[in-house]
């Protein structure tokens, strides 16, 4: 398990309950940080002291008060910590569920997870320090569809006038002609039972029947 | 306050400094001229005592003071009387020297009365040697320059000098001209004697032009001015003109010591001269009867009349011993006199005389009439006297000198004629000019004024249009912050319903449970959850959103969050250009109402499978949201609907939604852009 791990949390409530879940998790160290720049400097002193810390677990937001802050929110500490502890681990863990969020910063920051404060995230954020140390990436089910291809669900006119043809009764095989003779590609039979079984995922049809008659039920055919 | 009195006080002292050397001015001029005063004084009286020589003398001796003491108008002073006294004895060329020099003077120091009187003096003298062209470009100068000044008197005096000269040279349209000119300046003033002049010119010269009606016109009117003003008023109707005896008794003594008795008696030699030309032979003689006993000294008149008189009893009775010694004696004065204009038409008259009686002797006259003509080296006269000849014996060498002569003196006539017109007509030039500058000045100002007025009243419009623009814009800018609040407004009622409706109720429900009953612990949590997301949903809807360039992703990162294991949200690829250039509200809009759309579905439909296109095309943005739901009974959904329908008008937009239970619903969006 992670030796040494920093949390970066304003709120005092989920402190006490993120705390509870790492003491369960036999953690050596756990520090705790109210603002991003404390946070900053502790990392800092621990790299100095030659005992960096493995984990960082950090809110996005933090609510502004009296003290001045450089680092105002966790994206730009994050930010700040990847530039100067490469290797450093680090779960979000915020209300926050916007996918385009999520996305930036896996894709940019290399987090290692992401988790979505609400019911049964403790339990969420146990698992997600478990596969974490193991090198998995976790997100939570809520924002799991920032990374899933499922998520470019775009259909086009090539896919209704496949879902046409199929309607009329054309087999794949009469449909791949009928494309070649129209001279529409792809108009492969591989290309085509490929762009069906897609469909099939997309309307939630168990087969070529049922992918008709959900498409009609839209009126889309 | 306390600075009020310093500054008068100032302002007094300087007014007195300005007093007191303007005073000092005066007396150093007049204390200068005292000795010059006393020469001129001098020379006024030997002038009036006719010792022109001993004026001359001290009229020298003021010009040397005055240019000694450099006081101009003394200098002025001295050439006028200088000029004045050359005239009269008979040194032509010093007073015309003078007369230039006043002017000259006057000129330099643009003093136009001076140089008028200038331009008179020479033409007085030049007059009376006879260099008429000369003496009349002076005087018509100088008519001229009094114009120029408002000196009108003495421009009618000079129209008077120049109509005579005009006369005198045998112009007498010119004449005519100047005189009517004179008399219209003159036609309201007292100046008896020119006016009478001016008559008399007129007279003169009317005659010559063979109107004698106007003639006539213009003796009457003459008469009528020295006649008694009263007795003529009244009586101007019953008194005959033409009768010499009745106007005698009429006559105002009091104008005729004004305007000069020898006037009057030219005057009533012109009367008559009038009637003689009508042929009122006896009516005309008692008028020379009449103008004689007027004349005072001036024999020459005496005789021109007692002349005139013969030759009208000539024409009435033709030849008599009376008007035969009547003739003679006039021919003999004049011939004494020296006056040899006179002498010469003396013999021409007695040629007439003589023409039917004794051939020989009117030749014998007119032979003399050419010598005396001759002497003169006037062109006029022996012109005359040849076509008189030529009547009584005509000769060829007679006929050829007259008939270049002839030619010649039209010639000089037609020169005159164009040189005084000309003049005439520059001088009306330039007070037409000057007229219509005047008036264009006027035209001008009020034009300015006009302009000033106009000026003011369109800044006056300018100022209440801005006054208005502002209100109106003020009127606006409250209906829109009123509509802005509105819709804040609404927007925060919609809120408040929500969390009342969705979180206090769950809540409510909650808490209650709490206390009836003891639930377990995750199914209180379950709720909470439930509770907590709800909140969460109802801040994202009033959460603010990218309308920019990350707009297209903002929209599809809205699907995906509506994706689920339970819900496939579908979107029909589009070109994400076409939300380039839409207004962000527009913009907002519509994700709001999918959004809307989109949590309703979540909510109530149990839809799986939900469809978006979104096209753009003739400027309309066509937005198609089609899911497989429970669908709603119109009824139901109203209330739901009325606020995603009331945003979509509030871009102009249309909504329409086609559903029936258990059959899904769609919604068509159309807003033009």
């Amino acid at each position: 398990m992670f030796t040494k791990v920093l949390i970066a949390e304003d709120m005092d409530d989920i402190n006490t309950g993120v705390l509870t879940v790492l003491s369960k998790l036999e953690i050596g160290k756990i520090d705790h940080a109210q603002y991003c720049d404390d946070a900053d400097l502790k990392a800092k002193k621990a790299r100095k002291d030659k005992k960096p810390y493995e984990l960082l677990i950090t809110d996005l937001s933090f609510v502004k008060d009296h003290r001045e802050q450089k680092l105002s929110s966790g994206e730009e500490l994050i930010v700040k910590l990847r530039e100067t502890q490469p290797n450093l681990k680090i779960i979000v863990y915020s209300v926050e569920d916007k996918l385009q969020l999520v996305r930036r910063l896996v894709m940019e920051h290399k987090i290692d997870a992401y988790v979505c404060k609400g019911r049964k995230s403790l339990q969420e954020l146990t698992n997600a320090i478990k596969k974490v140390f193991n090198g998995e990436q976790y997100l939570s089910q809520k924002v799991s569809a920032a990374l899933s291809p499922k998520n470019d669900m775009e259909i086009d006119d090539y896919d209704i006038g496949l879902l046409r043809l199929l309607s009329k009764g054309l087999s794949q095989d009469e449909i791949a002609k009928d494309l070649k003779k129209r001279s529409i590609s792809p108009n492969s039979l591989s290309s085509i039972e490929k762009r069906l079984s897609k469909l099939k995922i997309y309307f939630k049809a168990n087969n070529a029947i049922h992918l008709i008659a959900n498409a009609k039920d839209l009126g889309l055919i | 306050m306390k600075l009020l009195p310093a500054a008068s006080s100032f302002l007094f002292v300087i007014f007195f400094i300005l007093l007191a050397s303007c005073k000092t001015d005066i007396v150093q001029e007049q204390k200068a001229s005292e000795k010059v005063i006393a020469l001129e004084l001098q020379v006024y009286k030997m002038s009036q005592d006719r010792k022109y020589d001993s004026a001359i003398f001290f009229g020298k001796k003021m010009l040397y003071h005055a240019k000694k003491e450099n006081t101009v108008s003394f200098i002025k002073k001295a050439y006028y009387r200088l000029s004045h006294n050359y005239l009269q004895n008979k040194q032509y060329d010093s007073a015309l020297y003078y007369g230039d020099e006043l002017y000259k003077l006057a000129a330099s120091t643009n003093d136009t009365i001076n140089m008028a009187e200038g331009k008179n003096r020479k033409g007085f003298v030049l007059k009376k040697i006879d260099s008429l062209e000369l003496s009349l470009e002076n005087f018509t100068d100088a008519e001229k320059l009094f114009l120029e000044i408002g000196e009108i008197t003495e421009a009618g005096k000079k129209s008077l000098e120049i109509a005579n000269v005009f006369n005198k040279i045998e112009n007498f349209g010119a004449a005519e001209l100047s005189a009517t000119q004179g008399l219209k300046l003159l036609e309201d003033s007292k100046e008896f004697k020119t006016i009478v002049g001016l008559y008399i010119a007129l007279i003169t010269s009317s005659r010559e032009l063979n109107r004698i009606e106007s003639a006539n016109d213009h003796a009457n009117r003459g008469i009528n001015l020295i006649t008694n003003y009263k007795v003529s008023k009244q009586k101007i109707n019953t008194i005959n003109i033409d009768n010499a005896k009745e106007i005698k008794d009429s006559i105002d003594t009091a104008i005729v010591k004004k305007v000069k008795s020898n006037y009057v008696g030219m005057l009533l030699n012109g009367k008559a001269n009038v009637l003689r030309d009508l042929k009122k032979y006896d009516e005309a003689i008692d008028y020379y009867k009449l103008a004689a006993e007027y004349y005072t000294k001036d024999t020459l008149e005496i005789k021109r009349t007692q002349f005139n008189l013969a030759y009208t009893l000539f024409l009435k009775d033709g030849y008599t011993k009376l008007s035969d010694s009547l003739l003679s004696d006039s021919y003999q004065f004049y011939k004494k006199e020296d006056k040899s204009s006179e002498v010469f038409s003396t013999l021409l008259k007695l040629a007439v005389l003589y023409k039917d009686v004794d051939q020989d002797r009117s030749l014998a006259y007119l032979n003399e009439a050419s010598k005396s003509a001759e002497k003169r080296n006037k062109e006029e006269s022996i012109h005359e006297v040849l076509r008189e000849k030529l009547e009584v014996s005509p000769n060829k060498e007679d006929i050829n000198k007259y008939l270049v002569l002839d030619n010649k003196l039209r010639g000089k006539q037609e020169k005159l004629d164009y040189f005084y017109i000309n003049n005439r007509f520059n001088f009306e030039d330039e007070r037409s000019q000057k007229i219509q500058a005047e008036s264009e000045k006027i035209l001008a100002e009020n034009k300015a004024a006009r302009q000033k007025v106009q000026s003011l009243v369109l800044s006056l419009i300018l100022v209440i249009f801005i006054v208005l623009v502002f209100f109106i814009y003020q009127r606006i800018k409250r209906r829109h912050k009123i509509e802005k609040v509105k819709t804040v407004h609404v927007t925060e009622a919609r809120i408040s319903t929500k969390v009342h409706d969705e979180l206090a109720n769950d809540l409510y429900e909650l808490m209650t449970q709490l206390e009836t009953t003891n639930p377990e612990k995750e199914v209180v949590l379950d709720k909470l959850d439930t509770i907590y997301n709800q909140a969460r949903d109802i801040s994202k809807q009033i959460q603010s959103i990218d309308t920019e360039k990350g707009y297209a992703e903002e929209l599809s990162n809205l699907f995906r969050t509506y994706q689920s294991a339970l819900v496939n949200v579908l979107l029909k690829r589009y070109d994400t250009d076409i939300w380039k250039g839409i207004s962000s509200h527009v913009k907002i809009t519509i994700y709001r109402v999918l959004q809307e759309f989109l949590t309703n579905m979540k909510k109530h439909s149990d839809a799986s499978l939900v469809v978006v296109s979104i096209e753009k095309e003739n400027k309309q943005l066509f937005i198609q949201y089609i899911d497989n739901g429970k669908g709603f009974t119109t009824e139901i959904s109203k209330n739901g609907l009325r606020n995603a329908e009331n945003r979509i008008h509030a871009i102009e937009g249309k909504l329409t939604f086609d559903t029936e239970l258990h059959k899904g619903c769609k919604f068509s969006i159309n807003v033009p852009v």
